[in-house]
């Protein structure tokens, strides 16, 4: 029987964050000076000067694995952590944005700081270089929240890895929604969520 | 020359995202790379881009960005003297 930890989220459309139990706001304040990600950053006061150079898939990534493990001491051991990921667009936003550094021939700059995140896997590696977790990193493209699907592939990730770092993450024109959470192979910190189809829906309908 | 240094360090810091930096915090003497601002390969490739797109510098060959990008100062030089807008 596999454990979910503790589970992490942002939706930019309804304006949320948090962590557990614990949910957020930006504030009016925070969001005319800074963009929702980067409001979050500040109001959490995260320190990793290269956030500001990620894309937004990256950016949500990273606050939701910081918020995740902001707890976590020693008896979790990040080596033997995986990261795997979900979506449904892809790297979509940032190919876009990269596809307008270049389509204009008389104005044809490809931006190489664009070109790096036109891929979506590329913010399961930011998560793991962050936290150091060197185990199994994947990240799977889906027509849509197929929970079952997920559980079959992190229980089975779960052989090799003693910790998977997983969740959905998607950047559309609504903004970003990410549900992130932890799942143990054994219980950690006497953690009693069970790893299932129904505990990731209710997160879901929690947070999406 | 002042004028192009403040110029570059607000373009630096656009381009390469260094959303915690002010201009007065970069020291147009201090090393873009390694230590100073701690700039990496990737930020190297967005300079020349900048070089090409702002000033029409047209670097040949990679490498030479060693001896340009070593100071915003020398930056500022290399432009002052090279750039054709």
């Amino acid at each position: 029987m596999a454990f979910i930890y503790d589970f992490a989220y942002i939706n930019e459309k309804r304006n949320i964050f948090g962590k557990g139990g614990y949910r957020y706001n930006v504030p009016d304040k925070e969001l005319a000076e800074n963009n929702f990600l980067t409001a979050i950053y500040r109001l959490c006061e995260f320190s990793y000067p290269k956030f500001f150079k990620m894309d937004n898939l990256s950016k949500a990534g990273f606050l939701a694995s910081e918020l995740l493990v902001d707890e976590l001491d020693e008896n979790f051991e990040r080596k033997d952590c995986g990261v795997i990921l979900f979506n449904r667009v892809s790297s979509l936003t940032t190919d876009k944005n990269f596809e307008n550094t270049i389509k204009d021939p008389e104005n044809f700059y490809p931006s190489p700081a664009l070109f790096v995140y036109t891929l979506p896997n590329i913010v399961t590696g930011e998560i793991c270089i962050r936290q150091k977790f060197y185990g199994e990193s994947s990240f799977y493209v889906m027509e849509d929240f197929d929970t079952q699907r997920i559980v079959d592939i992190i229980s089975d990730s779960l052989q090799q890895n003693k910790y998977v770092m997983t969740g959905w993450i998607d950047e559309t024109d609504e903004g970003v929604k990410a549900l992130m959470f932890l799942v143990t192979r054994d219980s950690l910190y006497n953690t009693w969520i069970p790893f299932t189809v129904e505990a990731i829906e209710d997160m879901r309908k929690l947070v999406f | 020359m002042e004028e192009l240094i403040l110029q570059l360090k607000n373009e630096i810091i656009e381009t390469l995202n260094l959303d915690d930096l002010k201009p007065e915090d970069i020291n147009a003497d201090e090393p873009l790379f390694g230590t100073g601002l701690g700039l990496d390969s990737i930020d190297a490739l967005e300079l020349i881009v900048l070089m090409e797109k702002n000033y029409g510098i047209k670097l040949k060959d990679a490498s030479e960005g060693k001896k340009i990008f070593v100071s915003v100062k020398v930056m500022a030089e290399y432009i002052s003297a090279n750039r054709t807008k």
